[in-house]
């Protein structure tokens, strides 16, 4: 296969045209879901600026942050606490789409910030890893076209200035974000399941590793449902197979589209039975495969935006389909 | 190729790129990388056997004999770090780093501790259920050198 052929199939899979309704709403989630969900807890952050003179294990950002400004200077109460509302702000203006370039820029790096400092303390989780990429993703994508100030603001001004309102086109630009994070989520999936192949080879599904897990998780956060699972060996046997079918086979959903809103549901629903059996607090990958089960599709949420607007009498009946990619 | 596609393809390659340090320099559980970090989580897989787990927890007393029990939070750290930096060292009768504990939870209180014990339980799946036996409890004095049972 040639180098042209490659490069089609590159922007084939990465750049397929697309209308931006699908990456606005994905953006509209993200911030919202931020600003109202995951903003790290303030409290937590000014208790461990104030507690702690050194980082034990600084992260990549913090480090680069304290090569220019000295930790005392920054990391502390006051510091955490402006950097905290700073990012709460960006979150607004990114929901709403006002400068909303740099408005998602300022919000994932004051996230970034807020979490790898949590995490130099010596102690690093996986959750937030996958939605601080992806938002970080956002300020490089048209995320602001649709749904947002900004657009509303264009459109005004071309009105004023004589021109007729822009149609609401397709861009090439509008899916990597969110083909990117499906990925990400694949590979991060398949990375977890293989693991525990290779460490474990099948025994990782005998039961009793899951049993074992459970039980630890279950009693160090005092879930009396994950204490009973636990103690059912066939559902852990069956529990187990079924985790590793999901973790190894995500990746499924990429080649097999059509499969893919069920990986997505399966995610969902695997996250939730995970943090109600044994705490564990994978909400940014609930809202990531949410984000992925409504958006990634390039016509199922424009023709809902496309529906209502007919309901609501804004726009005849067929006009401005969406076009299939 | 468009100039813009150029540069996002240069960032999808990056991004992808970089989740692949932390498989070829696995650092374990201590990372150092995030956001991009291996995912090798719950891999470790256990034989046929007993099915059990521990819960273990540091009570500190004052003076005047009111007991509370020690916190992550309380000095400022996330419950791994805690457990590896306080509770396993006290389970092992550590009593130097009983007294630097004492030192740390002290500050800046008005009715200091002055002792600190371990607590915890294991907990066993039987046939009959979930059952629960306690851990000897181990007593660290500020003054005292060793740990009392």
């Amino acid at each position: 296969m040639n180098a042209q052929r490659w490069i089609e199939r590159w922007n084939a899979f990465w750049f397929p045209p697309a209308s931006p309704l699908n990456l606005a709403g994905a953006r509209v989630v993200a911030a919202a879901t931020q600003l109202f969900w995951f903003m790290p807890s303030l409290a937590h952050q000014v208790n461990l600026a104030s507690k702690n003179s050194e980082f034990i294990d600084p992260q990549p950002i913090i480090r680069v942050i304290a090569a220019v400004i000295p930790r005392e200077a920054l990391f502390n109460p006051t510091g955490v606490t402006v950097i905290w509302w700073g990012t709460a702000a960006a979150a607004v203006l990114a929901l709403v789409g006002l400068f909303t370039r740099t408005s998602l820029f300022l919000l994932a790096l004051g996230y970034w910030i807020l979490i790898g400092h949590a995490y130099s303390y010596a102690d690093v989780h996986h959750p937030q890893a996958l939605w601080a990429i992806f938002l970080m993703l956002l300020p490089f994508s048209p995320a602001g076209e649709r749904l947002s100030i900004d657009a509303l603001l264009r459109r005004r001004r071309g009105a004023g200035a004589g021109g007729s309102e822009p149609a609401a086109g397709r861009s090439e630009l509008v899916m990597w974000p969110l083909k990117l994070t499906h990925v990400l989520l694949a590979a991060t999936y398949f990375s977890t399941g293989i693991t525990k192949l290779i460490s474990g080879g099948l025994a990782w599904m005998n039961g009793y590793t899951l049993q074992n897990h459970l039980l630890s998780d279950a009693i160090a956060r005092d879930i009396p449902i994950g204490v009973w699972l636990a103690q059912q060996y066939e559902l852990c046997v069956l529990l187990s197979v079924g985790t590793i079918l999901f973790e190894v086979f995500y990746f499924v959903s990429l080649f097999v589209p059509r499969t893919a809103p069920l990986f997505f549901l399966g995610g969902i629903l695997f996250h939730v039975g995970l943090y109600v059996t044994a705490g564990h607090p994978f909400f940014p990958h609930i809202m990531l495969n949410a984000i992925l089960l409504l958006f990634l599709d390039p016509a199922w949420f424009p023709n809902r935006i496309r529906r209502l607007e007919e309901a609501l009498g804004r726009r005849p009946a067929g006009a401005e389909a969406p076009q299939p990619s | 190729m468009t100039k813009s596609k150029i540069w996002v393809s240069a960032l999808i390659i990056v991004t992808l790129g970089l989740h692949a340090v932390p498989v070829l320099s696995y650092q374990g559980v201590g990372q150092t990388r995030w956001p991009f970090l291996a995912w090798a989580m719950y891999a470790k897989s256990y034989p046929p056997g007993p099915v059990k787990t521990t819960k273990r927890r540091l009570v500190a007393t004052t003076a005047a004999g009111a007991d509370a029990e020690v916190t992550p939070e309380m000095v400022g750290l996330s419950k791994s770090t805690f457990r590896n930096l306080y509770i396993n060292p006290l389970y092992q009768g550590d009593s130097t780093t009983a007294r630097e504990l004492l030192a740390r939870i002290n500050r800046a209180r008005e009715a200091p501790f002055v002792a600190i014990r371990t607590e915890g339980e294991i907990f066993r799946l039987a046939d009959t259920g979930l059952v629960t036996e306690r851990f000897p409890v181990l007593s660290f004095s500020s003054g005292s050198p060793a740990p009392s049972r």
